[in-house]
């Protein structure tokens, strides 16, 4: 059954634990941009989203990989990399992702990639307020999904954000070698 | 070079004057002597700056530092300590915020920042992993704190940058200015944004993709999550997660308003990496302030605002705000216009001084006017700035009317320094508190600080407790239960809790967070060096910690006896007169008191003990001084003939 990953965006209070931990799960050190989350904020508004990998249905990334090194899992619903595929820093796939969820780790050129960890995601374990769910993804679950994204659009947030979302990744991401 | 665990291992030198940067590795005996933030920076303020310097002079340094649990999942690792001379006293100036600064300046790679010199021209100082460089701030020179970090977002195109930056105040170098990080947080105290102005530094922007490492991962996490787990069930928690510092050291306000602070609250807010979320968003849904929103404001708002006649939170948001916008220190215009309003009242001053404002108490278009006016040294705003030389500008008495620790007003009417301040004042703005208050506050390297209240905080806690906790930790149930008692256990928990609070600064970790649960199962001394060993590989036991922050605090006692600070000014205000003129002060009611001079002398010898001062002046003993390494300051002392025989 295909889960996801489903966040009480509302409440999200911007600790960061969940970004400390997932880089901690993946890489053995604390970092912000070495994890596969990472939290967006609208300091005036106090609003914090944490960004992960949604494992779309029709992920971008997956469409436009010119390796074809992405692919999904009809079965659980995964979106992962074959990194024997992969070219290790062409970085289209951050760049269309809508959620700007994916970064490059600098040591090893690979995208932190969102695998749930496992069936156990540490994201959700470790949230002190509880507002991360690994659930199914029921059809009731998605309608919620909706309403905060109709909401956040409603106040602005939206486009703006994934722009600047977007812009922190080429710059974060080591684009200034380029 | 070998591998950091827990420290990132580099020292930042930015000389301002002649435009340089130099990287300079951390000595790994300076960091297990030091511990980090802090205590790496009381070291450098002890070396580098004399009493020859001027606070606003360019010889004056700045040093920005992180801790070794700052950016790691150990509760509430995310402070930095800002130190300088501080304008304000002339003597230490020490301030410390939470946010996401910290952590953001390990992950560049970073544990210190030492800003030196004067800039010809305004700029800010740019933090990006090895590259680090010293940008024009000519188009920032003059905005408020929120537009200077929005166009730093903007130009350097990454809206992860976190800053430290000043308003107007600091431009203008208030002695009410402070430095704003984030939006709505600020390391206040001590006026450092003075500093910043002086030495024409608008700001200090981070971003880093580093990443701390941890020595033993296993231990270090399990510890962690074992440490938020605890704390959860700490009796305060739910209180202070939710109201943060309201639901702590404001009873006017959490008690009072506590309908109205409901209204306003939209959401918990937390630094990074901290599982108590005791900041929180608020908004103002109607009434004349609609429409103003942002995090914070803290609890001791309530206090200091029943002196200027305020108990509506709706204004203090409004207040906050312009606070943190301007980079004013919220405390110091609440306590400042206090002052006036009582002269005003008194007949001292009339609209002809205030520039025709009405200072009646509760006039909220006044207190805001004025506000500004203090940021920009405007008129009455520059007597304002700092009332006590106000007092010497103004003459007339005024002068009477303001209590002082270490030449802090600013805290006039909080925790215990007497003096009625302002018109409104409630019980905690006149009073003098307890003997155990009073101690924490006065013998307070810095100034009578807010965290001066923190000893009186534990009667919040429900009295079995407290009765288990004495007995367990100093064998006398009744230990938390005699306050105003010259009972020696009364300076002996000021003691720990200094050296608590010490170790919460010199490791980056939060005073709130490890404070609310010091007293109960949560974070004390062996955690601490358990987590301190497992991060950074070298073993700490909790003596070893105790030893680090006995080191830091002495080094802060003998930056200030270089200054001048003796025995005389540890007493709080009222006795600090009496001892000083010789007579009572004429605006204070000795009645009141709820403990005598002579018992608050006994309290004070048994600290002086504990901390190895000498008692008559309350300078460190050379002996306490070398058992702990610190040679070099006995003979500088020694050198300027004030080391205690």
């Amino acid at each position: 059954m295909r889960k996801i990953l489903y966040v009480d965006y509302d409440k999200c209070t911007g600790c960061e634990l969940c970004v400390l931990h997932c880089s901690f799960q993946k890489t053995q050190t604390f970092s912000r941009s070495r994890s596969a989350v990472r939290v967006m904020r609208e300091e005036e508004k106090g609003i914090c989203i944490p960004e992960m990998c949604q494992h779309c249905l029709e992920p971008e990334c997956l469409l436009v990989c010119p390796v074809n090194a992405i692919s999904r899992d009809e079965k659980t619903g995964i979106v992962s990399h074959d990194y024997n595929l992969c070219i290790k820093g062409c970085k289209l796939c951050l760049s269309v992702c809508p959620y700007g969820a994916l970064s490059l780790d600098p040591v090893t050129g690979k995208v932190f990639e969102c695998n749930q960890c496992l069936g156990d995601p540490v994201c959700a374990r470790v949230c002190p307020i509880e507002i991360i769910h690994y659930q199914k993804a029921e059809p009731a679950a998605l309608s919620d999904k909706d309403t905060w994204k109709r909401r956040l659009l409603k106040q602005g947030m939206g486009k703006t954000a994934s722009e600047k979302r977007f812009a922190s990744i080429r710059h974060s991401k080591g684009d200034r070698n380029d | 070079m070998t591998d950091w665990y827990g420290w990132a291992g580099t020292i930042l030198n930015v000389d301002l004057t002649n435009r340089k940067l130099s990287r300079e590795p951390l000595s790994r005996e300076f960091a297990t002597k030091y511990i980090g933030a802090s205590g790496f920076g009381a070291r450098v303020l002890y070396d580098e700056v004399g009493p020859e310097v001027a606070p606003l002079s360019p010889e004056n340094i700045i040093i920005i530092g992180g801790g070794p649990l700052g950016g790691t999942t150990a509760p509430s690792g995310s402070r930095y300590e800002l130190l300088s001379k501080s304008p304000l006293t002339g003597i230490l100036g020490r301030s410390n915020g939470g946010g996401f600064f910290g952590p953001e300046m390990k992950f560049a790679g970073y544990d210190l920042i030492i800003i030196r010199g004067k800039a010809e021209k305004p700029v800010y100082l740019w933090v990006n992993d090895e590259q680090a460089e010293i940008r024009d701030a000519t188009h920032l020179w003059g905005k408020d704190a929120w537009t200077t970090q929005h166009l730093i977002q903007q130009e350097l195109n990454n809206p992860d940058i976190q800053t430290l930056k000043i308003g107007p105040a600091g431009e203008n170098m208030c002695f009410s200015s402070c430095v704003t990080n984030s939006l709505g947080r600020a390391a206040g105290m001590t006026s450092i944004g003075a500093v910043w102005g002086s030495k024409n530094l608008k700001a200090v922007a981070a971003q880093g993709n580093k990443w701390v490492k941890i020595a033993k991962p296993k231990e270090f996490m399990e510890l962690c999550q074992a440490l938020i787990e605890r704390a959860k069930t700490d009796p305060m928690y739910d209180i202070h997660t939710k109201y943060g510092t309201s639901g702590w050291v404001s009873q006017t306000l959490y008690k009072q308003r506590k309908a109205d602070l409901d209204a306003l609250y939209d959401k918990s807010l937390a630094c990074f990496g901290c599982a108590y979320h005791c900041s929180h968003f608020y908004s103002v849904k109607s009434g004349k302030y609609k429409g103003t929103a942002g995090e914070g404001f803290e609890g001791f708002h309530g206090g200091l605002a029943a002196g200027v006649g305020i108990t509506d939170p709706a204004f203090m948001s409004q207040y906050n705000n312009l606070c943190n916008q301007l980079g004013v220190h919220i405390c110091t215009p609440y306590a400042a216009i206090a002052w006036a309003m009582q002269l005003y009242q008194d007949g001292i001053i009339t609209r002809e001084d205030t520039d025709g404002l009405e200072l009646t108490p509760g006039n909220e278009e006044a207190i805001l006017t004025l506000v500004r006016k203090i940021a920009y040294k405007e008129g009455f705003g520059a007597m304002l700035d700092d009332p006590i030389r106000g007092a010497e500008m103004l003459g007339r008495g005024s002068d009477e009317y303001i209590a002082h620790i270490k030449r802090d007003s600013s805290r006039g009417g909080g925790g215990g320094q007497g003096i009625r301040r302002g018109p409104g004042g409630n019980e905690q703005a006149q009073g003098l508190g307890n003997l155990r208050t009073n101690l924490y506050g006065a013998v307070y390297t810095r100034r009578g600080a807010h965290s001066q209240n923190a000893p009186g905080t534990r009667e919040q806690y429900p009295d079995e407790h407290m009765r288990k906790l004495g007995k367990e930790r100093y064998n006398d149930p009744e230990a938390f239960f005699k306050p105003n008692s010259p009972d020696p256990v009364n300076a002996r928990w000021v003691y720990d809790i200094e050296n608590i609070f010490a170790l919460c600064d010199m490791t980056g970790a939060c005073r709130f967070a490890s404070e609310q649960t010091f007293n109960t199962e949560g974070v004390h001394l062996n955690d601490f060096a358990r987590l301190m060993s497992a991060a950074t590989g070298i073993d700490f036991s909790p003596t070893d910690l105790v030893e680090a922050t006995e080191r830091e605090l002495l080094l802060e006692r003998a930056f200030n006896a270089r200054e001048g600070i003796r025995r005389i000014d540890d007493y709080p205000y009222p006795f600090h007169y009496l001892l000083k003129h010789g007579k009572e002060h004429p605006r204070f009611d000795y009645s009141t008191l709820k403990f005598s001079l002579e018992d608050y002398d006994k309290v004070l010898d048994e600290y002086y003990r504990l901390r190895g001062c000498d008692l008559k002046t309350g300078i460190p003993t050379q002996e306490k001084l070398e058992s702990y390494g610190l040679k070099d300051v006995t003979k500088d002392l020694a050198h300027r003939g004030i080391l205690p025989p």
